[in-house]
């Protein structure tokens, strides 16, 4: 029965689209219309139409649910889990829905810190965001519990999430899982992983080996030194340069050495009467092939002054920096001011950015971002990018230069200078002392700020920047002094009332997430 | 009534309207504000050099404010709410009451008291007469209109639907994402026809249909249902004498002749405590932004319906909070399956919805929508509290099911499968929605005493 109604719809729904002027009805058609107990109309579009409403009533009302298994079973765990709460969960929605989105790391660090579960609603949005952003997967897994590991099994992209295995040998598997065995490998047996490394480095194409490399940067040792040193004679470009990077930054090692060595025949320090020491630098005139072995490259001009000048600066990042602090048994300050002294400063400092860079070195980070900011020669210094230093910036680092560059600053923070692109980038956390000089000088410049046409768009940056880095128990602190009565007030209210409302939220859902 | 500020904040149209309420329960930003105990007002502090004159009626509560924002209530509504809320023991009583505050009051009195007040005899009759002829003439204006509209559904048949015209823009509707074309003629012209024929709601459906053409490989049948669907309408129009009262009402509703809102006063309602336990909020054909609010009340059990519609987009002029509970009339619309309304002398109460009555066997649940059908055969969406339900994975498509194994399909909006799978785990919840025909369109879902809205 259910066969043949479903037959006639079919046919019903083929007249109407081709018209009854070109397909009549047929007589199964009408027998079937018949049996639904509609006699013979004035018009077969007539019959049509009504056989069509009453098949379309029937399904609507005779919809059959589907039948499926009973049996699966879940573990009685999964509800038993401790979710945040509901003044928590009302806190994660204004997060989510955007009202204080950059409040969700925050959030998610002291949901784990207080062993606490996210609300099982909000799980798919937030693993989906996860699956682009591997921090947020690195605070997230933290907090969802034992129903979100299950919910991650029920969606094969989320499963990319969860720790991956693979059981395909070696020499059998694909680029992608070879990367993946060889980190897993680096961590358990480092040996033996550089052992299988050289095994197929031969037969590996020149972009598997530049990701080999970089994977093994993750786990980079003096053992895989040798390794490395071989890899300087690579036929490949791409290969040598990744080589000789990571040579630079093993401490201690050969090709550091080598090139110190080279660096100390070009330079002497010259000692002068009443006057602090000078270092007088000589350019590589000629390179030698040793040179080029360990990643000079004689064309380029990465650094200004010149082919010549662009060898030296090279050179100077490819040592480490406490080599130059050892060797001249100076402190990191004292070797900025010997290097701007030189004839070469800006190409110096310029190149021990880059040294500095690459090698995460957090006293010379300090050093170099300390005297960028506070440097009063603006002109000299005006073209030297540290922005790259500004990047993954330690907390203490961070405040110590930023509060040191706030108390040499009088009056407005400059759109372009080195401090307020500090304080608009780096994603430290702000220590108090450093809130409440940015606060005060915001607060002093409205007081005294008349036009309105000027509309310091680097301060809202700040502001919006200082809202989720700085303490929020300040809020009550920082809700006064603002000077209401300036001309220019207006313009300003919405931001201050949004500084002022983010740190609020936020210091209410952290007590919210402390309470047990 | 003592407000709570998670019962204020609920009220908030959007994150950012309670971030922005909160920011401004602040004394600095308020002057003069007092209170009569029924009510509170103050001026808020605006860029501009004239303040913001707000007010809250603390019964019910109603908001006015002379800002420009278009969103209902406006922040600095929810804040000055909030910041009485938080000082309700140093608010200065007022000695006088502003003439604003009270011209505003009388006129939300006179409202409420207005729809009871009796006509005399002489004004009634004239009234009705009055009704009665311009019934009669809007009828046979109608009637010509569903000849018409037989015609060219037949016609459509005669020379085949593959024939008539077809588009190509995307658009959301309630439920489907269709295809459509502004350059659409064929329906363009017969939606215009059905408006002046005075048969608004059959001009919206063919508005609709324009969309269907073409938007999908099984678009030829949900036309034929369509057309078959309006088909029987105007059959049911021609023999609208034969139908029972009741059903009459429900015809000319459907085809455009919407009830008054004051008539619906004059009836008695179901006075019950109504919990919002879903709500819809989509684009229909013509851009407008419809939100579908259900209810059921707590004693009764009765499900009602309030349907709104804002055209020019400047928000709507109440919140209905999901997951919270309103003490009020239910006035329903006249139908033979009572459901749409509107609610009359509500306040909201500090209680939170954490349980609702529903069906924990599903063909028991569909045994009630075909009684329900077929009584009404233009009943639209119906809605369904399912309890006990574990959703799963069929074939790539999410279904609930009972302690049976019986499954309904669930549709997808907004990552809802995925929502109900995590709060589920794996274990029974109970959720409701609305049971489109096909599907379920999941709303909100109750787990653990918690109501979580999708």
């Amino acid at each position: 029965m259910k066969q043949k109604t479903m037959d006639l719809e079919k046919e019903l729904v083929r007249i109407a689209l081709v018209g009854t002027q070109r397909s009549p009805l047929s007589d199964e058609c009408k027998t079937g219309l018949d049996n639904l107990g509609l006699p013979e109309a004035e018009n077969s579009e007539d019959w049509i139409l009504k056989g069509a409403a009453i098949l379309s009533q029937m399904n609507r009302a005779d919809f059959k649910p589907i039948q499926l298994s009973v049996n699966d079973k879940v573990e009685a765990t999964l509800l038993d889990e401790k979710v945040c709460s509901p003044t928590s969960i009302k806190h994660l929605y204004m997060i989510v829905d955007g009202a204080f989105e950059n409040a969700l790391p925050e959030f998610l660090f002291n949901l784990a810190k207080h062993k606490k579960c996210l609300p099982p609603e909000t799980l798919p949005h937030l693993l989906d965001l996860s699956l682009t952003s591997s921090e947020l997967w690195g605070q997230l897994k933290k907090s969802i519990g034992k129903r979100g590991g299950w919910l991650i099994h029920q969606n094969p992209d989320w499963e990319r999430l969860t720790e991956r295995t693979v059981n395909t040998p070696w020499d059998e598997a694909s680029n992608d899982e070879r990367l993946f065995i060889f980190e897993k490998t680096r961590k358990k047996n480092p040996t033996k992983a550089l052992e299988m490394l050289r095994e197929t480095w031969s037969s590996e194409s020149v972009n598997q080996k530049v990701r080999f490399l970089k994977v093994l940067d993750k786990s980079l040792k003096k053992d895989a030194e040798p390794f490395l040193e071989e890899l300087l004679d690579a036929r490949r470009k791409e290969v040598r340069r990744t080589a000789v990077q990571l040579l630079a930054k093993l401490p201690d090692s050969s090709l550091s050495n080598r090139m110190f060595e080279r660096m100390k025949g070009l330079m002497t320090l010259k000692k002068r009467n009443h006057k602090k020491e000078k270092l007088e630098i000589k350019l590589p005139e000629k390179l030698g092939n040793d040179m080029i072995r360990d990643g000079i490259d004689p064309r380029v001009q990465w650094f200004k002054g010149g082919v010549k000048a662009s060898r030296l600066g090279q050179m100077v990042a490819l040592i480490p920096p406490k080599m130059w602090a050892e060797h001249f048994k100076m402190t990191p300050e004292e070797v900025v001011e010997l290097f701007v002294r030189s004839d070469w400063g800006e190409l110096l400092i310029q190149a021990m950015v880059e040294a500095t860079f690459l090698h995460k070195n957090k006293e010379w980070t300090r050093a170099l971002l300390s005297f960028r900011i506070s440097s009063s020669d603006r002109q000299r210094w005006q073209s030297l990018n540290v922005s790259r230093l500004m990047d993954d910036l330690p907390d203490d680092v961070f405040n110590a230069v930023a509060i040191k560059g706030m108390k040499n600053t009088e009056g407005l923070l400059e759109e372009n200078s080195p401090i307020t692109q500090l304080l608009k980038t780096s994603a430290s956390l702000w220590q108090d002392e450093l809130t409440m000089l940015v606060v005060k000088n915001l607060q002093d410049w409205l007081a005294g700020e008349s036009s309105r046409y000027w509309n310091g768009w680097h301060y809202r940056t700040i502001l919006k920047k200082a809202a989720y880095t700085c303490n929020p128990l300040l809020h009550d602190k920082l809700s006064n002094n603002w000077p209401e009565e300036s001309r220019i007030w207006s313009s300003w209210e919405r931001e201050i009332e949004e500084f002022l409302s983010t740190l609020f939220f936020r210091k209410k859902m952290i007590k919210a997430l402390s309470i047990s | 009534m003592h407000w709570t500020v998670d019962q204020i904040l609920a009220l908030a149209p959007d994150p950012n309207t309670a971030k922005r309420g909160q920011g401004l329960a602040n004394e600095n930003k308020w002057l003069d504000i007092e209170t009569n105990g029924r009510s509170v007002w103050g001026k808020c502090k605006s860029s501009g050099s004239v303040p913001y004159q707000t007010i809250v009626d603390l019964k019910g509560p109603a908001f006015k404010c002379n800002c420009p924002s278009r969103k209902f209530p406006c922040k600095h509504s929810l804040g000055l709410l909030l910041y009485s809320v938080s000082h309700k023991d140093n608010l200065t009583v007022a000695s006088e009451i502003p003439e604003i505050v009270t011209t505003w009051l009388e006129k939300r009195d006179a409202k409420t008291s207005d729809s009871n007040k009796p006509k005399s005899k002489e004004e009634q009759k004239k009234a009705d007469a009055r009704k009665a002829k311009n019934f009669n003439d809007r009828m046979n204006i109608m009637q010509a209109g569903i000849t018409d509209l037989q015609q060219w559904i037949q016609d459509i048949v005669r020379t085949g639907m593959a024939s008539a015209d077809h588009n190509v823009q995307e658009m959301t509707t309630a439920h489907v994402s269709y295809k459509s074309d502004a350059s659409s003629e064929l329906w363009r012209n017969m939606s215009m026809r059905m408006t002046d024929a005075k048969l608004s709601g059959i001009a919206r459906r063919i508005r609709e249909m324009s969309l269907i053409h073409g938007s999908g490989a099984d678009w030829p049948s949900k036309m034929l249902e369509e057309l078959s669907t309006l088909y029987l309408l105007a059959k049911g129009f021609e023999r609208m004498d034969e139908l029972p009262e009741l059903l009459q009402r429900e015809l000319l509703s459907t085809v455009g002749v919407s009830q008054k809102k004051d008539e619906l006063h004059a009836q008695k309602g179901i006075d019950d405590s109504w919990m919002v336990i879903g709500q819809f909020v989509g684009t229909n054909i013509d851009n407008a932004t419809i939100r579908r609010t259900w209810f059921q009340g707590e004693v009764s059990h009765q499900f009602a319906l309030i349907l709104e519609y804002d055209y020019i987009h400047q928000g709507f002029s109440f919140h209905w909070p999901k997951g919270r509970i309103f003490k009020g009339e239910m006035l329903f619309y006249p139908s033979i399956t009572p459901m749409r309304a509107i609610m009359r002398n509500q306040t909201i109460i500090e209680k939170v919805v954490d349980a609702w009555v529903g069906f924990d066997d599903i063909e028991e649940c569909f045994a009630v929508y075909r009684l329900q059908k077929g009584k009404n055969p233009w009943m639209m969406d119906h809605p369904m509290a399912l309890n006990q339900m574990i959703p799963k994975n069929h074939e790539g498509k999410l279904y609930l099911t009972d302690a049976k194994g019986k499954g309904v399909p669930v549709l997808e909006k907004d990552m809802s499968h995925w929502k109900i799978m995590a709060l589920s785990g794996g274990h029974p919840i109970d959720v409701f929605g609305e049971w489109t025909g096909e599907a379920l369109l999941p709303l909100s879902i109750l787990t653990q005493d918690r109501f979580i809205a999708l």
